[in-house]
């Protein structure tokens, strides 16, 4: 058994505010970037740190629990995108993402792109996790990953100019 | 640079520090952890999360700003289903149910319920804390000598809470092999002391199988069953809008393995909902599940309707198979199934609770679940002592039960009840000659919102802790109220005529009550010290082994693991003899006391802590001894970590190896790779 990187410990899964710290504005983009919405995104971290104190969950480690507070942001923001009562729902007017969209280089390309897509290029080159990691987080094969990734980079291409091209 | 630019992106979104305050108040609120109650809670709204309990808050923070009255739609549903006594229960049509979930989706405003993959991980903590006895005893015992299939060796079973009701886990053993299923793959090995061999490794199809957390299997002769976790989807056409909805659903796979090393799959037997947990009775499994209806379709019953399947091919359950909890709160679902292993190709049975979803405790006749709920009242806005205009809402916690009859795979409902407070965990629960025993914690709260001028709000909580005993109709028999205020419980365990549990703030009173007349069960003792045992066993004649953390007397801050033992002997004066500090700040063993091996015939107790594998024995007079101590840290997953023995060799499991010790020299003797 060689000895490997020691994984540094997990936040204990009490401790609201160290856990807060640590993963509230992770939570918070990647929820903004699915639901396009500061309102619902507050929902979802509410919701997602709700749960953790709920189920104390125990974690490996550091990267564990990272890995777990995106898992169940992605299905606490999925649940919320796919419940009658937003399908029935008009918009509303949401300040943050017109700022977004108006004071940011690149993040409105990403944002134009269709929700699965989007996730997979935050997770990418935001959180840093490889294909395969990605594949496990969402469930789903590799290969549709890898797919998914690359029809992104083509849409982001076209779109995108200069310095942006190597997407 | 893309994903530069990407990143100071991102940057510019932020977290509002408020939300912080709002999570913790709302997370103090519920403090318990089986009153799940999977709601959205809406921000700017702090009160939101009652709403959901009465209709009240929404209704009063709404009414405070239209001049309207207060709108219980929750109520009605509550008195529509208790309105008409015992039939209330039952459903004719599968229109009932959709009723009920819709008038709870207008409480909260349609923000379904939700609860994925993840609610494995909830069940993972929510799951038990402690258990085994000793064979010396009526309840319970981990560890069991079995006659194997070459001779008489000794080995260990899983730690379970109830003697001869068998439940699911990673590992187990028949004494000659050891199956263990761990990162989606079943290892198989021969088991021989310095000569094990890997005999099989099968990978497993799962789409979430890297959480895991839910493979846990079943043995019986040549019959493995793996219960791993996934999805169903069906596709719903409603007004002319087409898309998929998903519900959560869990699989139970049989493997035919006569053959060690070519395991054969002979069916997959699918049912609705997160797994939950499993007991195994005879032949049956009795495999259990909770369901959150996502988005309810008129219509289309598979969107929130439990189902079973068999190898992809699904069926609702029928109404008579559906019941209504007392208060149902959830549009949520306990599902049970019932699978024969020996010779099962399909479910035997099912039945399911509307209303929540549950913890449970089963023995051999019966299966007791217990379904968190909330109850509140709110008071019409009135001035307060200081004329300032108030509204006040108090709520506490609840436990439905239901209590079901099991018999070779029947389930059948036999009565419902409830009792103040909510559970621990299912070690919270007991039966004894024909009575029911709970240790309950009842949180109170209390919200003041003021509405002159913008609302602003006031909230305040305390908690105590109870027990009830109760008869076969789930009345109530017996009970001691009040018990630690602010403190809640940590761990519990009943031992025939007494129970033992343990509640904490800063230090650890460990109350010994007498069960004997179930109608009046009082404390016998209560013993103070610090820290506190997540986990408690009988162990041998007289002693009570507790697992769990040192804390410091003045803070309650928690100081690294501890083993405890108690003598008993004198139960009127229970008393700690013997402690030691384990070398580990935490352990994954406090809340899966599957991971738990304690025999007091063997004098083993063994259990990971952080990486490494801890195996103790405890000597009268001399107190803990560690024996040996496994490095298991390049595998960073203590939550894989298992040990067991079979005859003078322990094996220590992880995902990549195990380890083999001798329990003669508590030498090494090999480590055999995996994968």
């Amino acid at each position: 058994m060689e000895k490997q990187a020691l994984p540094s410990p997990p936040i204990p899964a009490d401790d609201a505010d160290a856990l807060f710290a640590a993963y509230a504005d992770m939570v918070y983009r990647l929820a903004f970037l699915r639901t396009k919405s500061a309102a619902d995104a507050d929902d979802v971290l509410q919701e997602v740190f709700l749960r953790c104190l709920r189920a104390k969950p125990a974690w490996n480690d550091a990267s564990h629990q990272r890995a777990w507070f995106l898992k169940v942001t992605i299905n606490c923001t999925k649940s919320l995108l796919t419940s009658a009562w937003r399908r029935h729902t008009v918009p509303e007017r949401d300040d943050l993402l017109t700022e977004m969209q108006t004071t940011t280089e690149v993040y409105p390309y990403v944002l134009a792109l269709p929700a699965k897509y989007r996730t997979i290029v935050h997770l990418y080159y935001y959180e840093g996790y490889h294909v395969a990691e990605i594949a496990k987080l969402l469930g789903m094969s590799e290969n549709t990953v890898k797919s998914h990734l690359f029809r992104a980079r083509d849409m982001l291409r076209e779109q995108l100019k200069g310095e942006f091209l190597d997407v | 640079m893309f994903k530069e630019q990407y990143i100071r992106d991102n940057e510019k979104l932020h977290a509002k520090e408020t939300l912080l305050m709002e999570i913790k108040n709302q997370a103090r609120r519920e403090e318990s952890r089986d009153a799940r109650r999977q709601r959205f809670v809406r921000y700017g709204a702090v009160a939101a999360a009652l709403l959901l309990v009465a209709g009240g808050v929404f209704g009063a923070v709404f009414a405070a700003h239209s001049g309207n009255t207060v709108q219980p739609t929750a109520e009605q549903t509550l008195s529509a289903a208790e309105a008409s006594g015992d039939t209330a229960a039952e459903v004719t049509d599968y229109n009932d149910i959709y009723d009920l979930i819709e008038q709870m989706q207008t409480v909260d405003r349609g923000y379904g319920v939700t609860v994925t993959e993840e609610a494995s991980a909830d069940e993972a903590a929510e799951a038990p804390a402690p258990s085994v006895d000793t064979e010396t005893t009526e309840s319970a015992g981990s560890m069991v000598k079995g006659s194997t299939l070459n001779g008489d060796t000794d080995y260990s079973e899983t730690n379970v809470q109830v003697k001869g009701v068998d439940e699911a886990d990673i590992v187990k053993t028949d004494g000659t092999y050891i199956y263990y299923v761990a990162d989606n793959q079943l290892s198989i090995l021969k088991a021989d002391g310095a000569n094990t061999k890997l005999v099989s490794t099968t990978i497993l199809e799962s789409e979430d199988s890297w959480w895991g957390y839910n493979s846990e299997m079943f043995l019986l002769g040549d019959r493995l069953m793996i219960i791993t976790q996934g999805f169903s989807t069906v596709w719903v056409n409603d007004d002319g809008d087409h898309y998929e909805n998903s519900t959560d659903q869990t699989e139970a796979v049989i493997y035919d393995i006569s053959n060690r090393a070519k395991p054969a799959k002979i069916v997959s037997l699918g049912q609705s909902g997160s797994y939950v947990s499993s007991r195994m009775i005879g032949d049956y499994v009795y495999l259990v599940t909770a369901q959150y209806v996502y988005s309810a379709v008129r219509g289309t019953p598979e969107t929130y309707i439990p189902t079973l399947s068999v190898d992809g091919e699904t069926t609702l359950l029928g109404t008579g198979d559906l019941y209504v909890c007392d208060s149902p709160q959830d549009a949520a679902y306990t599902v049970v199934g019932s699978i024969n292993l020996k010779n099962g190709v399909k479910h035997a049975s099912a039945k399911a609770v509307f209303g929540g979803t549950s913890e449970l405790y089963a023995n051999a006749e019966h299966m007791l679940l217990a379904i968190g709920q909330y109850e509140s009242s709110t008071s019409p806005i009135a001035p307060d002592e200081d004329g300032r205009n108030v509204q006040i809402t108090t709520g506490q916690s609840e436990t439905d039960l239901v209590l079901l009859g099991l018999n070779e795979g029947a389930v059948e409902r036999l009565a419902s009840g409830s009792v103040p407070g909510s559970l621990l965990n299912q070690f919270s629960m007991d039966e004894y000659e024909g009575a029911f025993r709970i240790v309950t914690t009842v949180d109170y709260w209390e919200q003041r919102i003021y509405t002159d001028g913008v609302d602003s709000y006031e909230y305040d909580s305390s908690n105590y802790n109870n027990l009830y005993t109760l008869d076969q109709d789930l009345n109530i028999l017996g009970k001691i109220e009040n018990l630690a205020e602010d403190e809640t419980v940590k761990s519990v365990r009943f031992d025939g005529d007494i129970g033992y549990f343990v509640t904490f703030r800063q230090t650890d009173p460990l109350f010994a009550v007498d069960l004997s007349d179930p109608k009046s069960p009082r404390v016998l003792s209560t013993l103070k010290i610090p820290g506190f045992s997540e986990y408690l066993q009988t162990y041998g004649t007289n002693l009570l082994l507790g697992l769990g953390y040192q804390a410091d007397e003045d803070t309650g801050i928690t100081q690294g693991v501890k083993l405890s033992m108690f003598d008993t002997s004198d139960k009127r004066n229970v008393t700690e003899i013997a402690t030691a500090a384990v070398d580990a700040d935490w352990t994954i063993a406090g809340s899966n006391h599957k991971a738990i091996l304690a025999n007091a015939e063997k004098n083993l107790i063994a259990f990971p802590a952080e990486d490494d594998y801890f195996i103790y024995r405890y000597v009268a007079g001399t107190g803990f001894e560690l024996l040996a101590k496994v490095d298991m840290g390049s595998d960073l997953s203590s939550w894989y970590l298992r040990g067991l023995f079979i005859g003078e060799n322990f094996y220590v499991l992880s995902e990549s190896s195990v380890t083999i010790v001798s329990l003669n020299s508590y030498d090494v003797l090999a480590n055999v790779k995996l994968g």
